[in-house]
């Protein structure tokens, strides 16, 4: 009789952990990247990008997975402070397009400086939750 | 009777599991990733096409109603506008190149990059536009329509 209310508690929290498991939403992974784009980690960016990623710069530059982490991770391109704003987000299905303003306070292989874009991303919705797929930034 | 909730709850349970996996499950998992990256290069081609000969039916059919299409000055459209800019005249595109087009997709979604070599007329002059254009396409219904796109400066 124990062993039998034992294991009715155990599926109601069964039940409750897989439908209810905490995944980032689409505003908690772009907050993510933003973090991650202040303070990189390898693991933290490879998590977050997707393995056929493209990542456009607004000078023309586009880089893939590994460029795109090995920028930030190198310090090559640093972030000291980015601010978003102006954010706009469409989400058909499993895919997202988020869209915003971007102001920041560069550390370019040391150098300080200050950027400010228009930033249009594109998310996938994956187990883990949402990805990084495309990115496109313009002046 | 506990016996009886103890395994309507574990049968719930198996349930939830399953359906987790079926929504992992893309449709277009069944079509080999070759022949989808032809669909959506020729999603691609039926919009150039339709930018030099639009009409608003056309335009409507190959782009999602939540479509933000973004031009390289900034200016941002939504579907309707996007529509608009082409329908009046304002963006009236008399030929229209694709060079260097790369193609990835997964599952549903698609992103698609390509130089563009445009003769655009506007009021005022006729522009030879040399753009970098992002696109994003989605399947919906079995076919693949504009959902995103950002022109930038080469």
């Amino acid at each position: 009789m124990k062993s039998m209310k034992n294991i009715f508690i155990l599926g109601l929290i069964l039940i409750y952990s897989s439908a209810f498991a905490q995944k980032p939403n689409i505003e908690e992974s772009v907050e993510e990247l933003r973090k991650l784009m202040i303070t990189p980690t390898k693991e933290g960016l490879s998590s977050i990008a997707h393995y056929k990623l493209s990542y456009g710069h607004s000078l023309g530059k586009i880089e893939n997975k590994e460029q795109f982490m090995d920028a930030l991770v190198s310090k090559k391109t640093g972030f000291t402070d980015i601010k978003l704003s102006n954010q706009t987000i469409e989400t058909i299905g499993k895919t997202a397009i988020v869209r915003h303003d971007f102001n920041a306070n560069t550390l370019d292989n040391g150098e300080i400086g200050q950027i400010k874009l228009h930033i249009l991303t594109v998310w996938l919705k994956q187990k883990k939750g949402w990805v990084l797929f495309a990115r496109q930034a313009i002046r | 009777m506990n016996k009886n909730i103890a395994f309507v709850f574990l049968a719930l349970f198996a349930f939830s599991c399953q359906t987790e996996k079926d929504k992992t499950t893309t449709t277009s998992e069944a079509i080999p990733p070759e022949l989808e990256i032809a669909a959506v290069a020729e999603a691609v081609n039926t919009l150039k096409e339709r930018l030099i000969e639009p009409t608003e039916e056309n335009l409507k059919a190959i782009s999602h109603p939540d479509l933000t299409y973004g031009h390289s000055t900034g200016t941002i459209e939504d579907q309707a506008a996007f529509a608009e800019a082409l329908l009046s005249g304002n963006n009236d595109y008399r030929s229209y190149d694709i060079s260097e087009q790369v193609i990835k997709l997964e599952g549903n979604t698609a992103w698609v990059r390509h130089i563009m070599d445009a003769e655009v007329v506007i009021p005022t002059e006729t522009l030879n536009v040399h753009l970098n254009v992002l696109t994003v396409w989605v399947k919906k219904d079995g076919k693949w329509i504009l959902f995103a796109r950002q022109a930038v400066k080469v």
